[in-house]
Formats: structure tokens, C-alpha cells, sequence
């Protein structure tokens, strides 16, 4: 927690209405937590845990107030909406509405179908949304949930499903002989239609 | 016969063709007006049908997600098949030495130039950005048969011109010549396309030596340019197109829809410009074999086609024969296969049946047969994929041409007969040379 403080009291990161500062520890208990300040005071601080469990993966989400430089009692009733990161936008996972209880946590499943990067790492929000006070706060997470994903570099080989840049040098060869085959004909063939007028 | 009395013999008859071809050259005919005027109604007509379809979209015609290609590539397909009647009569009768075919070669490559342009036509009309066709060009891939169709219809055009036009340059000449009293552009036209022709014996052995090379090469040409259509169809994923059989199927198709193609074209020329003298009766009579066999050729390619899957009925490759053999398209798959195949096979075979006017009626069969074929070969696969149709509408699940498609491809058709028609009226539509030639003249004495 001190270094958590440290962090507060120097350099944190502005998004928004509010101040976040994400923390990490990558282990299978994974964490990220965030500060809210409103003007100068700091009202709200989320974490998020990383867990698995019977090979379920789970997000929780930890949200306390926060007052000054401690943390405060846990925030019930409270709307947390969960996204991970995809290449255009961010996609919406966990139920419709995620509520923390009266000890601020909520806890959501994280699908087990989702790619990741070529290590299965996913990039996890929670963000609380529809609220007057904490509005805007926002961590984020790493978590290795996804599936790593596999790229297929075969496109990039010859192949007659490739790019036309990268078509198989045997087709290459056959078609470009027998158009230049075709084509050397006719050619040859208007040569002689021009000689015509000349021919004795 | 003493060489020079053959040669005044032939020299007398190259005096009845000039007058018997020359006379066909007219243009103040009223009935070829009236002609002239129908057939630009008809093509008006699909350029406005044409103009609506690229004003709003596809969405004016009847082709949806399933169905993505409709009529127009049936259209297609058809010219494509009616084309190959050039390599049959001017090259494959030619080569085996067929004399009877001479007077037919000029008539089977006008026909083949004007639907082969025709065909490259309507393939742009099913594009839906054609203004886009170059880039099938510019970036396409080597790998697609789409772009080997492309190469291959492009060169078929110019070899088929080219086999139009060779044989043509000596006939040139004498018009040239002698239509003295033609208008000032049409001698320019003739004088410009006779390259200088007079009849020397250097210019003849250009020409006979480019005629024999161009007649070879176009036969593997003409069996690509069919088997690459083929092929559009065999490397996509639906039923009633994974055959291996679907490339011969096709060519012999083509082979015999394009000789009912030029039966028909032989009556109508025979009798509008009065050539019953070189298009005898003898011609629809040997004409009447080639069907009878070609129909025999596509009727064994047919039964290859259909029963192996027939008696097999797998999955959707089932559903896809039985709505052919006793579903919606049944009435239409019969119609084609009992009139447009069995049909010419037992009517041609006995002679009497080979005699003008019954073989054109059985042409008229072929064709229509041939061109709903190519509708039954295209659309009801289309209808079958192999993922099942699910929450689309209801216009997805069937298909039935919109007006803009009939008309547009009825222009198609008008402009196939006036491309015909338009060649027909500037050069001699028997090739004059090659007669006189058959009847004992000198080459050199052709002027």
C-alpha cells in the first residue's frame, strides 16, 4: 500500500474527471487498482483481481471510497461494467449488470473463448459508468485469459490461396508459357498481315 | 480438262458469285431496314434496363445473397458455348479436309466474333461496380480461373477475328474492286482492310500459312475457353459443380448448341439473300450428321453427369438432383433434355428429317434447350449451398429474373444479330475465293 501512496502523491495518470493509477502484480493473483480524484479530493478506489479456479477465470472487482490518502469503507450497489480490449473497440463481457455487494466486490466470469496475443494476454476494464459521484473511474488489467492466438503464416507463403504477389512459381511458369506461347503466335501472325502489301 | 479452259470455266463462275455476293451487300432493302430498326429497339430497351440497374444497383434484379449469379451468366455461358461453332467449322472441318464446309466457314466465324464480344459484354453487366473491371486486371490474381477466363476470352476474340478476317482479305479486294457504286466510307473501309491485296502468289501463301497456324491454335484455344467456363463453376463450393466431367459436358455442349446455331443462321441467310446455289441442301444434310452426333457425344456427357450423383443422392448433392429430376426445375430439367437433346437425335438420324425446314425447327429446340440448360446448370446449384439458408428473407430462397435481367439479355441476343447482321452487309458472307477456287480457277486469277 505504500507504494500505492507513493504513486497518489507523485506522478499519477489523468483520464477524464479523474486521476488513475494502475498497479499490477502478475502472479496467478493478479491486481490493478485505481484512484478517482474529483478536483482535489479522492473519492473512490477500484481493484481488480485476476483469479482461476477449476480452470474458471474469474475477474473481481474490489471498489472502496477513498478518502485523502486512505482507503476507506467498501462501496455497495454500485454498477461495474467490464470490457476487454479487442482490435477496434472494447467488448462488453460479464453480466448485463454487475453490482458489488455490500463488501464492494463483484466478481465476474471471463469467457473461455476469447483470443488473446500470441501469449493469450487480454487487456481487462472495469469502469464504473451510471454513477453521480464515482463516474469515470477506470482500471485496467493484463490478465494471460485469452487464447494465444496462432498466426498462420502460410498466407504469406506461394500457395494458390495466397495473394496474387505470392503465387506458386510452377503456375506462374505454366500460365505465363502458354500465354506468351498464344500470344507470340498472334503476334507474329499481325507481322505477317503487314507484310502483305509487300508480297510478290 | 485442259488447265486454262478449267480456269475460264471458274473464271465464268467468279462472275455469277461477284453478281450473287455483290447483290447481298445492299443495304436499301426495306425488310433489312425494319430489321435494322427492331433490333436497336430491343437493344434501347436493355440499355435502359442497363442504365436502371447501375442508376439503383443489382438490387433491381432478382439476384440476392444465394443466387448471385442469375441469367446474365446462363447468358453467358451460352455465348461462350454458340462461339466455339468458329473453331468447329473453320478449323476441325477444315483440317479433316470437310470441302463441303467452305461455304459455311465465313458464316461460323461471324457467328463466333459477335457472341464471344457479347459474352465479354454481359459479363460486365453482372458486375455490380463496373467501373471497377480493370482492377480484375490491374491487381488480379493468377491463381483465380476468373482471370484465366478473362485471358482466354480476350484471345479467343482476337483469334476468331483474326480467322474472320484472313480469309476475308482476298474478298476485300474484289470489293474493292468492284462495288464501285458503294458509299465513299464503305471503300474506305474495304480499301483500308485489303492491306493492298492483288491477288500475287506471295500474298496468298501469307495468308494460307496464317489461316493453317491460326486454325490449329485455336482448337486448344476453343477447348480452354470452355473448359475455363467450366471451371468458374467447378472450383466453387455447390452442388451439381464438383465433377470432373464438367469440362468435356461443356465443350461438347457448346459444339452442338453452336452447330444448331449456325442451322438456323444457314436457313435464314440461305433464303433472305437468295444463296440456295451455295448453301444446298446437301450443306443440311451434312450439317444434320454433325448434330446428330454432337447431340449423341452430349447425351452420353449427360448421363455421366447425372447418374453418378442420381444413384448415390448424398446430402444436398440429393436435393439438388431431385429438385432437377422431380422438384420445381423438373418441368424445365425434362423440357431441356427430352426436346433440346432427344429430340434433334431422333429427328436428324432418319434423311428426311435432315432436309431445311424441319432441322430448323429442331435447331430452334437446341438453342432454347441450350440456353435453359445453362439456367438449370447455373441457378438451382446456386439454390443448394452447402450451409443451409437460414433468417434471410424470403426473396433469398427463390429465384425468378426481373424485367430488367429479360431485357437486358434480350439486348444481348439483339446485339449478337446485329453484330451478324451489321458483318453480313459490308463483306460477302461466302467466302467468294475459296468457291472459285473449289470450281477450278487459278488463285492468281481471282480479281
Amino acid at each position: 500500500m505504500n507504494r500505492l501512496k507513493n504513486h497518489l502523491d507523485g506522478s499519477s495518470i489523468k483520464i477524464g474527471i479523474g486521476m488513475i493509477l494502475l498497479f499490477i502484480l502478475v502472479n496467478f493473483e493478479l491486481q490493478a487498482i485505481a484512484f478517482i480524484q474529483d478536483d482535489e479530493r479522492i473519492t473512490s478506489v477500484i481493484q481488480l483481481e485476476f483469479s482461476v479456479e477449476d480452470s474458471l477465470k474469474y475477474i473481481t472487482a474490489q471498489v472502496n471510497e477513498y478518502n485523502l490518502d486512505s482507503i476507506g469503507k467498501p462501496i455497495g450497489e454500485l454498477d461495474i461494467y467490464f470490457y476487454v480490449q479487442r482490435t477496434f473497440s472494447q467488448l462488453p463481457i460479464g453480466d448485463y449488470f454487475n453490482t458489488t455487494d455490500e463488501n464492494g466486490e463483484v466478481r465476474i466470469e471471463f469467457p473461455h473463448d476469447l483470443p488473446g496475443d500470441s501469449a493469450g494476454n487480454v487487456i481487462i476494464f472495469a469502469r464504473i459508468e451510471e454513477d453521480d459521484m464515482f463516474e469515470g473511474a477506470e482500471v485496467s488489467g493484463i490478465a494471460s485469459f485469452g487464447i494465444p492466438l496462432y498466426i498462420d503464416h502460410r498466407a504469406n507463403k506461394r500457395s494458390l490461396t495466397a495473394a496474387s504477389a505470392n503465387a506458386p512459381i510452377s503456375l506462374l511458369l505454366l500460365v505465363n508459357g502458354i500465354i506468351l506461347a498464344v500470344w507470340g503466335i498472334i503476334i507474329y501472325i499481325f507481322i505477317e498481315i503487314f507484310k502483305i502489301r509487300r508480297a510478290e | 480438262m485442259d488447265k486454262s479452259i478449267h480456269s475460264q470455266v471458274g473464271e465464268g463462275f467468279l462472275d455469277e458469285i461477284k453478281d450473287d455476293l455483290f447483290q447481298t451487300l445492299s443495304w436499301k432493302s426495306p425488310r433489312f431496314k425494319l430489321w435494322l430498326a427492331a433490333l436497336f429497339i430491343i437493344i434501347l430497351l436493355g440499355i435502359f434496363a442497363y442504365y436502371r440497374q447501375v442508376r439503383f444497383g443489382l438490387v433491381v434484379t432478382a439476384m440476392r445473397d444465394y443466387t448471385s449469379w442469375g441469367i446474365y451468366i446462363s447468358n453467358f455461358v451460352f455465348f461462350v458455348a454458340v462461339s466455339l461453332i468458329g473453331s468447329l467449322v473453320s478449323s476441325i472441318l477444315k483440317l479433316s479436309n470437310a470441302k463441303w464446309s467452305t461455304p459455311l466457314t465465313r458464316i461460323s466465324e461471324i457467328i463466333a466474333v459477335a457472341s464471344i464480344i457479347c459474352a465479354a459484354i454481359i459479363i460486365i453487366v453482372d458486375m455490380g461496380r463496373p467501373d471497377r473491371f480493370f482492377n480484375v486486371i490491374l491487381h488480379g490474381r493468377i491463381q483465380s480461373p476468373i482471370i484465366w477466363d478473362v485471358i482466354v476470352i480476350f484471345t479467343y476474340l482476337i483469334i476468331s477475328l483474326l480467322l474472320l478476317y484472313l480469309p476475308l482479305i482476298p474478298d476485300i479486294a474484289l470489293c474493292r474492286d468492284h462495288l464501285t457504286s458503294a458509299p465513299g466510307w464503305r471503300k474506305k473501309v474495304y480499301r483500308i482492310l485489303a492491306v493492298g491485296w492483288k491477288s500475287k502468289p506471295g500474298q496468298y501463301n501469307i495468308i494460307l500459312k496464317s489461316i493453317r497456324i491460326l486454325g490449329i491454335m485455336i482448337i486448344p484455344v476453343a477447348f480452354a475457353i470452355h473448359t475455363i467456363t467450366s471451371w468458374l463453376f467447378a472450383t466453387t463450393w455447390r452442388p451439381g459443380w464438383d465433377s470432373t466431367n464438367l469440362g468435356p459436358y461443356f465443350v461438347s455442349g457448346a459444339f452442338m448448341v453452336g452447330s444448331g446455331v449456325i442451322i438456323v443462321a444457314m436457313f435464314f441467310i440461305r433464303k433472305s439473300m437468295g444463296l440456295e446455289k451455295y448453301i444446298t441442301e446437301k450443306h443440311f444434310d451434312h450439317m444434320g450428321k454433325l448434330l446428330v452426333l454432337l447431340s449423341l457425344v452430349y447425351l452420353y456427357f449427360n448421363i455421366n453427369e447425372y447418374l453418378g450423383p442420381a444413384f448415390k443422392m448424398v446430402g444436398v448433392e440429393g436435393e439438388h438432383i431431385t429438385e432437377l429430376f422431380t422438384g420445381k426445375y423438373a418441368l424445365m430439367y425434362w423440357m431441356v433434355q427430352i426436346f433440346g437433346l432427344i429430340l434433334p437425335i431422333l429427328v436428324l438420324l432418319p434423311k428426311k428429317g435432315r432436309k431445311p425446314f424441319p432441322m430448323l425447327i429442331v435447331s430452334f429446340f437446341v438453342i432454347l434447350g441450350a440456353w435453359f440448360k445453362r439456367f438449370l446448370i447455373v441457378i438451382p446449384s446456386l439454390q443448394h449451398p452447402y450451409l443451409p439458408i437460414q433468417d434471410v428473407d424470403e426473396s433469398y430462397r427463390r429465384y425468378f429474373p426481373t424485367w430488367e435481367e429479360w431485357a437486358i439479355c434480350a439486348a444481348s441476343v439483339a446485339g449478337v444479330l446485329l453484330i451478324i447482321t451489321l458483318i453480313m452487309k459490308l463483306f460477302p458472307v461466302i467466302p467468294m475465293w475459296e468457291i472459285a477456287e473449289e470450281k477450278g480457277m487459278r488463285k492468281e486469277d481471282i480479281k
